[in-house]
């Protein structure tokens, strides 16, 4: 299984099978791993049951798990051993998050029942309405909406990408007739649509990591997302770094898995673009780099060559807070250790505001030093046998049930030819001629849809649909946010939990946890056998909360689309994707632990993949090369439908940085947060009390001389102030940071009632790091929408 | 004894990632907020950039020689002799906290029922050879726990080491 | 910042204090009433009262301290292995008090003589008792004493106390608490005179075990200071740490510092003000005894374990699973 065609954001699943091959004839094994077969319950009122994970949320995970219920009530879990987690490796492993999936069911803080908006929005004052009045309200709103201002005024946010939203969200876009599937514009897609544009269908991901003689592991932080999953590969990593693997980790905090590293360089944050540029720099300038392949597949090589000398490192030295020294040290180890693979993560490139061109650097580094495609390097994973079975209508890894087919296309649209709908973005993410081409799928971004509610613009949304995200704490400035939140006509929200963007919405409706509904399939193939479970519902939906999936299918009842949507019924979906499998939903409900099909041994076998697949990786781009000069972006349009792309990468750098001369005596210090944590998701789950009591307040990590400086000991509330706003953290001593950085984590809007621990709030004088960002749309990423996280502050002991 | 069996951390393979510590709380239903079996701990050192990190998870070692059951008062604690695992009758205890200045690591942890701590999953259950599956264990994402006799366990590290060694690492 | 020991805190420290000037009191008294003939009535109907009720009350304290008191009141479930100093000091204790008890009812005369009419031989051998109570008492209280030092040496895991200078501190400590109960007692005495001659050898006892606290203070606090990492550190929580002020302020100023010279000043007679000079002597008591309880809670309080101070510690601790073939 390699990449194929169509460009797929999960493209790492690809990995897995070729992980599963990995554990078999690859890493150390340890005999004393639990891998026993299912615990036999033995008491009647006890079952095992298995529910797919999704603590880290769509994009990293989808741990297979065992679930024991005991009288009725959801007790235990633990990883399937059938399911591959881990690596391939299997067994039960799980994470502090996976194992505390049985708070997330029963928390005290759900919401139960719907709720409409009775007074002004942000009052708070709310009134208890039935499932039927508030989707017959839903319903109403969005058809004068499609009558009176178009479909495409109509638009479902989505924070992370979220697998209902993803596939059902869009399928009901499509059917409805808008395009506008926004994503936050500070993820994964950022980075990887840059990629597709510049290596093409390469891969930015180790492919067979215990080839690897030097791992470049650079803004990805996997001991606090996707920890147990085959991504990230700690397992894997700290094997093959016991055998001699060298890792440089690039990040600006010395976290646990840079413990496990070679080097450590403390890049500044947002400065990323910087650090690249001089590695290219020196790689070039010191001839370090592949001649083959840059003769051969590289356009415009000369042009880098000669772009590329005025980054030197000292110049990066400056802005990046590295040493020269060092810069020039990790860039001819990248330069000459080889094979060498790099593993990017959301730290550079989904949220900087030049995120796109640190990226396209980045992936350069790469292709000048032929490490794509070749065993060790980038991708060139081993093949893996078909899977024992097949899901009809699957991508990878969950149902390609959202295709954009129905939409019209425009006079627009084929004029330019365009992906049909594409005219009707009304606020896109990328540059409108990257859609169906480069992009994961047509997507509008959440910020900049709302922007559009304090614009002069003819086109605004009109009705939004936010689902699974909480766009108070995923966005940054939720102070602005709050008050574009009040301009939109009518705003639905759906969530487990109040969340405040809440507060501003019109309709509330309480979702249930996939623990509490049986909506979804997955497979997993591995070497040894094809696992394929449903998830069971273990316990009934809490109060009145409904399956997000029913949620799409009851509403297209309600559009006249039941038709198109398996007779209103979910299940029906379900036996679509079955379809040609071989098992029914029946067969599969009635598998408390899913099943696998084993492979007969002899066809256990794993092959070598062709390798420098390069003809083929590239087809999608200008002259069938990687894009050293850009021409795929050079002089087209931007995502603004207003600018041009330039040809060569630049360093931007932050809004706020080291470099704004008129801020850094006020705000001497650089601050940022981290995307991901171990004890958290994104911007929630504090509210899961065993996560929540091992760091039960917003945590600022700070350098202990810079802490002592300002007469701030470990644990004091502090002040944080940026030139946008200030907020309240702890302080928390850390070496790991250079004197000079601050890095804290936003989304504390959560209580946890058991503990006794309050939410905090997201504006100014709340715990909402979110507020300290810049948030203008003029300094967005021009091809990718990505905004900064990063910033200069000062801080103050806090006596209130 | 050489059946007594362990449970070692490897802190060549911790990411202090807690899993192991979440893992033994839910899988014996204590209410977060109160005690704690297992403990990921770090000791950091150096000053910025020179930094060093090293993580262990801590809980009960099951000594050979435990000087929790000797100071025991009432004779509460007491060692398996099938396998070496320390166990506390909480029946017994009267929660007097000296075991918890006896013991080297400061593992023993106290509610109003009495002294708490390890007991290698020996309460949920022993698979077909009497041994029990301590989840800790099992949950490890870097699978950095391991559990067994002596013997087992240097198995496991003589392969490490072994790979090290080859690797240039040690 | 280092984390203080908190598991046995502000009880554990009232009930160690309690058992050492128990046993003190119940010591130095006992010698001065066989030294005096036993002619002082308020010593001998004291006294033991005040050994009595301060070690119930400690080990009252000790029951209270636990998580299942009234399971601990139990003594013969609960204080069984005795392969544990706890059981044993449990056990002490206990008969410590039934003999300080003895002792007290049959030194005080009102109950002397109602016990007396109770039963006749208690009446005719109630000098004999209370002298064998005494001599007992005086034994067991020594003992009492000294356990509340190995007590926290036979938790070999805390630095700090894994000495013999903690037994030998608070066996020093508890006769000067012990010594300074007595002064005040006789200070009462109507019998001027004759208690001064006592009081003034008492007071001249007193300023020797002073000193001598003040030096295995110094021996403790040096050895540690000078030995391992985790020593050092555990000692200088007291000397410059969180503790540094109830240390330097009221153990070694309010508890050593003040009596002695109070006591000085005592001996030389430079006060000759005869209310003021036992107001001083008074005040020295006071403060003594006031140093004397903080002692036992700073000394608790910084008993920190190795490990959670040193990571050799926690590798030496671990060494026996370092194993390599």
């Amino acid at each position: 299984m390699g990449n194929d065609g169509n460009i797929s954001r999960r493209g790492f699943v690809a990995g897995f099978a070729a992980l599963g091959a990995l554990a078999a004839v690859g890493g150390v094994s340890s005999p004393l791993v639990q891998r026993a077969d299912a615990t036999e319950s033995s008491t009647p009122n006890v079952k095992k049951q298995h529910v797919w994970c999704q603590m880290c949320g769509l994009t990293e995970t989808y741990c297979g798990t065992l679930c024991t219920v005991k009288d009725g009530k959801f007790v235990h879990v633990e990883g399937n051993p059938l399911a591959g987690n881990n690596c391939g490796h299997g067994g039960r492993t799980l994470c502090a998050k996976g194992n505390s999936a049985p708070q997330l069911v029963y928390d005290p803080s759900r919401i139960t029942y719907p709720m409409k908006l009775v007074g002004e929005k942000g009052s708070g004052k709310f009134e208890r309405i039935t499932w039927d009045e508030a989707l017959d309200t839903i319903a109403d709103k969005l058809k004068k909406c499609k009558d009176e201002y178009g479909p495409e005024s109509f638009c479902i946010f989505s924070g992370q990408s979220a697998e209902v939203v993803d596939t059902l969200g869009m399928r009901f876009l499509n059917l409805y007739g808008s395009p506008n599937w926004c994503h936050d514009g500070l993820c994964w897609d950022q980075r990887e649509t840059t990629k597709a544009c510049t290596i093409g269908k390469a891969s930015t991901f180790p492919g067979q990591i215990d080839k690897t003689n030097l791992l470049v592991t650079w803004g990805t932080n996997k001991e606090n997302t996707g920890v147990n999953q085959t991504r990230g590969k700690n397992y894997d990593r700290i094997r093959q770094s016991e055998r001699g693997m060298v890792t440089i980790d690039i990040r600006p905090m010395y976290e646990p898995m840079t413990a496990h590293s070679d080097v450590w360089v403390p890049v500044r944050p947002g400065t990323d673009g910087a650090l690249a540029l001089a590695i290219l720099h020196v790689i070039i300038g010191e001839d370090l780099y592949d001649h083959d392949f840059t003769a051969n597949w590289c356009n415009g090589f000369d042009k880098l060559v000669e772009h590329v000398k005025q980054f030197t490192p000292e110049w990066a030295s400056d802005i990046t807070g590295v040493p020269a020294e060092q810069i020039y040290k990790v860039a001819r180890m990248m330069g000459t250790i080889k094979p060498m693979a790099l593993m990017d993560g959301n730290g550079f490139g989904d949220q900087t505001n030049d995120g796109t061109w640190t990226s396209v650097s980045i992936f350069l580094i790469q292709a000048i030093t032929g490490n794509l495609d070749v065993p060790g390097g980038n991708g060139a994973g081993l093949k893996s046998p078909d899977p024992m079975f097949k899901l009809s209508d699957m991508d990878w890894f969950f149902p390609t049930l959202h295709e954009f087919d129905k939409l019209p296309a425009s006079d627009e649209d084929l004029k330019n030819g365009w992906q049909p709908g594409t005219s009707k973005l009304i606020a896109p993410e990328f540059p409108r001629w990257a859609y169906g081409k480069f992009t994961y799928s047509l997507s509008s971004c959440n910020p900049r849809v709302l922007e559009l509610l304090d614009s002069d613009s003819a086109v605004k949304p009109h009705v939004i649909f936010s689902h699974q995200t909480n766009s108070l704490s995923c966005l940054r400035q939720p102070k602005r946010v709050k008050e574009l939140l009040k301009k939109c006509d009518f705003h639905f929200i759906m969530d487990t939990h109040w969340n405040p963007t809440c507060d501003f919405c019109d309709i509330v409706l309480p979702a249930c946890t996939q623990y509490e509904a049986s909506d979804q399939v997955h497979m997993i193939d591995l070497l040894a056998h094809t696992f394929i479970s449903v998830n069971h519902k273990l316990v009934e939906p809490i109060g009145e909360s409904m399956s997000d999936y029913k949620v799409y299918a009851e509403l297209a009842k309600r559009m006249g689309f039941e038709k198109d949507w398996w007779n209103g019924e979910t299940d029906g979906m379900l036996d679509q994707l079955l379809e040609g499998s071989g098992f029914t939903l029946e067969q599969l409900r009635a598998a408390d632990e899913g099943i696998a099909v084993e492979r007969p041994a002899e066809q256990r076998v794993v092959k070598e993949p062709e390798y420098r697949r390069y003809k083929d990786l590239f087809s999608t781009l200008p002259n069938n090369k990687v894009q050293c000069y850009h021409e795929l972006f050079g002089g087209k349009a931007d995502n603004t439908d207003k600018g041009t792309l330039g040809y060569l990468p630049v360093y931007v750098g932050p809004p706020e940085s080291m470099a704004s001369k008129d801020l850094v005596d006020k705000y001497p210090l650089v601050f940022s947060d981290v995307h991901g944590h171990r004890l958290a998701e994104h911007s929630h789950r504090n509210n899961l009390p065993w996560c929540r009591e091992i760091l039960p307040y917003p945590w600022c990590k700070i350098n202990p001389a810079t802490a002592q400086k300002y007469g701030i000991a470990d644990g004091d509330w502090m002040k944080v102030e940026s030139p946008h706003g200030w907020c309240l953290l702890t302080a928390e001593y850390f070496e790991g940071i250079a004197p000079d950085v601050l890095m804290s984590r936003r989304g504390w809007w959560e209580d946890c009632q058991e503990l006794g621990l309050p939410g905090y709030g997201f504006e100014d004088g709340g715990s909402e790091c979110n507020v300290l960002y810049d948030c203008t749309p003029e300094n967005w990423d021009k091809f990718s929408t990505a905004a900064a996280k990063q910033t200069l502050v000062n801080i103050s002991k806090w006596e209130g | 004894m050489s059946n007594q069996l362990m449970i070692f951390a490897d802190p060549d393979r911790c990411i202090k990632c807690w899993a192991c510590q979440v893992a033994c709380k839910q899988w014996h239903e204590i209410k977060a907020g109160t005690i704690t079996r297992r403990r990921v701990i770090e000791d950091t050192s150096g000053t910025f950039p020179d930094v060093k990190r090293v993580f262990y998870s801590l809980s009960c070692m099951h000594c050979e020689k435990s000087a929790c059951m000797e100071v025991c008062p009432a004779g509460a604690i007491s060692k398996r002799v099938e396998d070496g695992i320390v166990t506390v009758d909480r029946d017994k205890c009267i929660g007097c906290h000296y075991c918890f200045f006896a013991c080297p690591y400061g593992i023993p942890d106290y509610d109003d029922g009495g002294m708490d701590k390890c007991d290698m999953c020996l309460s949920l259950g022993t698979d077909e050879n009497g041994r029990p599956m301590p989840h800790c264990v099992q949950t490890c994402p870097t699978q950095a726990l391991y559990f067994g006799t002596k013997e087992e366990i240097n198995k496991v590290l003589d392969e490490k080491n072994a790979a090290m060694v080859a690797g240039g690492r040690l | 910042m280092i984390a203080l020991q908190t598991h046995w805190s502000w009880l554990p420290a009232i009930y160690l204090f309690l058992g050492g000037l128990s046993g003190g009191t119940f010591l130095v008294s006992s010698i001065v009433r066989f030294a005096s003939g036993d002619r002082y009535d308020h010593l001998a109907k004291i006294a033991p009262w005040v050994s009595f009720i301060s070690l119930a009350a400690g080990l009252l304290c000790l029951i209270a301290e636990v998580e299942k008191p009234f399971q601990a009141m139990m003594m013969w479930k609960s204080f069984v292995n005795f392969s544990s100093w706890m059981a044993i000091g449990a056990w002490l204790l206990f008969v410590s008090i039934l003999v300080f008890l003895i002792c007290a009812l049959f030194s005080t005369p009102r109950i002397c003589t109602a016990l007396g009419e109770l039963w006749k031989p208690f009446g005719t051998h109630a000098e004999g008792i209370v002298k064998v109570t005494m001599g007992i008492g005086s034994v067991l209280g020594f003992f009492v004493a000294l356990y509340t030092g190995i007590l926290l040496g036979a938790a070999p895991s805390i630095p700090l106390w894994d000495t013999w200078l903690i037994p030998a501190l608070f066996t020093v400590s508890a006769m000067d608490a012990g010594a300074s109960v007595t002064i005040a007692i006789l200070l009462a005495e109507k019998d001027e005179r004759g208690s001064k001659s006592h009081v003034n050898r008492l007071e001249a006892a007193l300023l020797v075990l002073i000193v001598l606290e003040g030096a295995v203070i110094a021996a403790l606090l040096t050895t540690m200071s000078g030995g391992t990492l985790s020593e050092a550190l555990s000692a200088s929580i007291m000397l410059s740490g969180s503790l540094a002020v109830p240390f330097w302020g009221l153990v070694v100023g309010l508890g050593l510092g003040i009596p002695g010279l109070l006591g000085i000043v005592g001996l030389t007679g430079v006060v000759k003000n005869s209310s003021v000079s036992r107001a001083l002597k008074v005040a020295a008591v006071a403060c003594a005894l006031v140093g004397g309880f903080t002692l036992r809670f700073v000394i608790l309080s910084s008993g920190i374990h190795g490990i959670m101070m040193s990571p050799d510690a926690y590798q030496a601790a671990l060494g026996i699973y370092q194993i390599i073939s």
